[in-house]
């Protein structure tokens, strides 16, 4: 396990839409092989400085697709929920043994406010 | 509309794709040689070496040897409506005319293809092998 030299990479922006249901699929190469997600779980938290916006956890909203990929699944209704607005957030990995905490990428997390609201 | 960060770790290089749509577990790509730098604008011959459809993070061996009298910009050609992928890798074959990891040029769209170029002109003696991140 080799640790990051210069924190997680920044620039990872997402813009959703409210109301709307929320994919996303991220692939994770290193050199070109596609990282493995068998011993290691991913987080993810939406903040507004210390506010918890929206949390996405490991086999709830974040599924493994093969090959170093990731997709992300939040419901339209929890979608809905949301006040529209620029955020910011993280990805962080988790391993168990040995227990190492690595944030992969962060970013800002804009949600764009819905016209049609869900009846 | 896919966004793509990378970063270094221990001389390893990482790259994100965070995209809209699913990666597509075949990928449709061409690759052959092109006498002129770009395929938009200026009239020039295009040799189609190559077809395939082929899993992400495979490898595909494509042989330049039978068109390749002159040195040439060597091409790839994708799908438009998939995720963009920057970053093609070739074995040392090619005698260092494309390094691993080497970033293809992208040169635009073409009928719904994005069409990567080499930066320069290369001549290949034998195959090479590529393979998508």
């Amino acid at each position: 396990m080799v640790t990051s030299f210069s924190g997680p990479q920044d620039g990872a922006n997402i813009v959703a839409y409210r109301g709307d249901t929320f994919q996303r699929w991220i692939r994770i190469t290193r050199n070109g092989v596609g990282m493995s997600f068998d011993d290691n779980t991913i987080r993810i938290q939406v903040r507004k400085g210390n506010s918890l916006i929206l949390e996405l956890f490991s086999a709830v909203h974040i599924f493994t697709d093969g090959d170093g990929v990731l997709k992300l699944l939040v419901s339209a209704e929890v979608m809905a929920a949301l006040i529209p607005g620029t955020y910011d957030y993280d990805a962080q990995q988790q391993f168990t043994s040995p227990a190492i905490v690595k944030t992969l990428f962060r970013g800002t997390f804009s949600i764009t406010d819905d016209i049609t609201k869900i009846a | 509309m896919s966004t793509i960060i990378g970063s270094a770790e221990s001389d390893d290089e990482i790259e994100i794709i965070i995209s809209t749509v699913p990666f597509n577990s075949q990928i449709k790509s061409y690759w052959g040689w092109m006498s002129t730098p770009d395929m938009l604008v200026v009239p020039q011959i295009v040799v189609l070496q190559g077809t395939a459809n082929f899993a992400t993070g495979t490898t595909i061996t494509a042989n330049f040897q039978p068109a390749n009298a002159a040195p040439m910009y060597l091409y790839m050609a994708e799908r438009a409506s998939e995720p963009t992928k920057t970053k093609w890798f070739a074995n040392d074959f090619d005698f260092g005319n494309i390094g691993p990891g080497q970033t293809f040029y992208v040169l635009g769209e073409v009928g719904g293809w994005r069409v990567y170029r080499t930066t320069g002109k290369t001549q290949f003696s034998t195959t090479t092998e590529f393979r998508i991140s």
